[in-house]
């Protein structure tokens, strides 16, 4: 597809994000999944594993015990309970910031490689560039007045964030999926409706599912930066050990972020890995 | 049927139509303008038709008329906008100025889709949808026009015979053809609704020179078997004069001959023509165009023999082969007559 700004290759577009957005953006540095479904089943369990690990650092003996053992002293922990309460709504937080995200992502991403609307495609790359470019701490800050103490600035702020791959994964799986299949349709005589539906989806939807389960790890991830305007997610534990100087809050918190992130990597890893 | 054919245009036995289009539409000649008198309508009519990309003139002022069965052969060099005039037929391209009417109407008032419906259309790159299997391949068209899934299945059935695929192939992926099969399939799928026309923008383009010899073989066969009308794009000049029944030569933008192969590559003919089909080697090409019935003597001969509905360069070929300078001339019943080098070379059309 020429004479229209072109997209980085996967790879370089996920490492691309991070040195300019949040750290824990790094859930988007994962490896670039090969294309076989064996190494995307080697790499999901990898990520099942490391999730265990993660988790393991979240019972309260283990973070006490690494905490003392690091020389911090003898820090009380949370009860186990209490993070999965917290680890659930954000499980929640991240759900629900996502679906909406992923339709205007995908939606979006439809319309701007129509044959009708090329002209909105520079539009749409720079409002996701913009999207991309202003970290959601910010957002959250910027619309906590306006939202309210509570999981709303954080649902937008991943809603945001979260629309710019997925908006960006499915203009290139349209755009990469068989120039000469698209054509053959259209000289067929298929409408530009059926070319969609016929042609440009079911070629572009491994990539498109790549595309959120990027998003959805990156929500995960970013997720936990909700803690500072209320939101009650594995962010709350940590934010709570910074006040108090209790590093095993802090230990757990990030512990439980991590393991959720990887745990979601690893099952979509699992659940997309027959696809072609 | 094999290079007995003189003219790419197959046996009068096997026309659906049951003529041959060279011999009896003498008014596909002419490079036609507008139907003078009303009479059946041409397959496709281009009449005065310009094509602008960005303000550069791809095709300007193209009058062209294609009967029904033809089987018309677009060819010149690269960037001659024979291409471009494929796509005008089925209005994926859509002229500035001039008209085109298809079946005699003018297309520029049709749905477009439903226009491209109606016609096949077989791409340089096959385009084959590569997560669907050849059977769903194939009945692309038939499925969006609504076909009952029984008849749909029949017919994806008698195309893999058409086109000479095993059945078994039906279950396949794309990626699991070669790339003859892939043609074939592609083939299959432009005729999978019956259309009368066919469009066929450089077939062989990308399979090698053995399959591509195969390819026009089966490609004549199919246009004999079923009679439609097909438009056929080719940079290649000796591709064209096997193919064609009429020949259309382009050259930057605009159509500088067209006629039959064996008027076409007359000596006396255009220069620039004369060059595109081989300069002084032409005449070797026109030899395809006369069957050695046409030139034997009577007479038996001792010699090998040659069938009379061969052509006079695969006589040629064969005394070469064969250092000899006389071939017996026998049909299925036995030998009819001789064929002397000299009289080859004096009589030919």
């Amino acid at each position: 597809m020429t004479g229209r700004a072109p997209l980085p290759p996967a790879e370089s577009r996920h490492g691309s994000v991070a040195p300019r957005a949040a750290p824990v953006t790094d859930a988007t540095r994962l490896p670039a999944p090969a294309g076989g479904g064996e190494a995307r089943r080697r790499l999901g369990l990898l990520m099942l594993a490391l999730a265990v690990a993660s988790a393991l650092l979240v019972l309260p003996g283990v973070a006490g015990f690494l905490v003392a053992a690091a020389g911090l002293g003898a820090k009380a922990a949370y009860p186990l309970d209490r993070l999965l309460g917290w680890g659930l709504s954000h499980a929640l937080i991240t759900a629900v910031a996502v679906g909406p995200a992923a339709f205007i992502g995908i939606a979006a991403g439809i319309a701007v490689t129509r044959p009708a609307s090329r002209e909105w495609r520079p539009l749409a790359d720079r409002l996701v560039a913009a999207a991309q470019a202003v970290p959601p701490v910010v957002v959250v800050a910027l619309a906590f007045p306006v939202l309210g103490f509570g999981p709303a600035p954080t649902v937008l702020a991943l809603v945001i964030y979260c629309v710019m791959p997925l908006l960006r994964g499915t203009v290139a799986a349209i755009e990469t999926a068989s120039p000469d299949a698209r054509d053959a349709a259209r000289a067929m005589g298929l409408t530009s409706a059926q070319v969609l539906r016929e042609v440009e989806l079911p070629l572009a939807l491994p990539v498109i599912a790549e595309a959120l389960r990027v998003a959805l790890v990156l929500a995960v991830a970013t997720a936990a930066v909700g803690a500072l305007a209320g939101a009650s997610t594995l962010g709350t534990p940590i934010i709570v050990g910074l006040q108090n100087q209790n590093e095993a809050y802090i230990l757990q918190g990030a512990a439980a972020t991590a393991a959720l992130a990887f745990l979601a990597d690893g099952l979509l890893l699992l659940l997309l890995r027959a696809r072609p | 049927m094999s290079g007995a054919d003189p003219n790419g245009s197959g046996p009068a036995a096997v026309r659906v139509s049951g003529a041959d289009p060279e011999r009896s539409h003498p008014a596909a000649v002419r490079v036609s303008g507008p139907d003078p008198d009303g009479s059946s309508p041409a397959a496709v009519r281009l009449e005065g038709v310009s094509v602008a990309f960005g303000g550069v003139m791809a095709l300007e002022d193209v009058d062209l008329a294609v009967e029904a069965g033809d089987l018309a052969v677009l060819v010149g060099p690269s960037g001659s906008g024979k291409s471009t005039l494929l796509r005008c037929v089925n209005r994926l391209v859509d002229p500035v100025r001039g008209r085109v009417r298809v079946r005699g109407r003018d297309i520029a008032g049709m749905e477009p889709a439903a226009l491209r419906r109606s016609i096949g259309y077989v791409i340089q790159s096959v385009g084959l949808f590569p997560h669907r299997t050849v059977a769903q391949n194939i009945a692309t068209v038939p499925r969006i026009l609504g076909w009952p899934k029984a008849r749909v299945g029949e017919r994806v059935a008698a195309l893999l015979a058409l086109v000479r695929l095993e059945p078994e192939l039906a279950g396949r992926r794309p990626a699991e053809l070669s790339g003859g099969q892939a043609q074939r399939v592609g083939l299959a799928r432009a005729l999978a609704a019956d259309p009368d026309i066919l469009l066929m923008d450089e077939p062989f383009g990308a399979v090698d020179p053995i399959v591509r010899r195969t390819l026009r073989t089966e490609l004549r066969r199919i246009h004999a078997e079923t009679g439609k009308t097909i438009l056929l794009v080719t940079h290649d000049p000796v591709e064209a004069l096997e193919l064609a029944t009429r020949l259309v030569v382009l050259r930057e933008g605009r159509v500088v001959a067209a006629g039959r192969p064996v008027d076409l590559t007359d000596a006396a003919g255009d220069a620039f023509v004369r060059d595109l089909f081989g300069g002084d080697t032409m005449a070797l090409h026109r030899l395809r165009f006369t069957p050695v019935s046409a030139v034997m003597e009577p007479g038996l001969v001792d010699a090998p023999a040659i069938a009379p509905d061969a052509t006079l360069r695969e006589a040629l070929a064969r005394m070469i082969a064969l250092r000899v300078t006389r071939l017996s001339v026998a049909g299925a019943a036995g030998p009819v007559g001789s064929l002397a080098l000299d009289a080859l070379v004096e009589r030919h059309r």
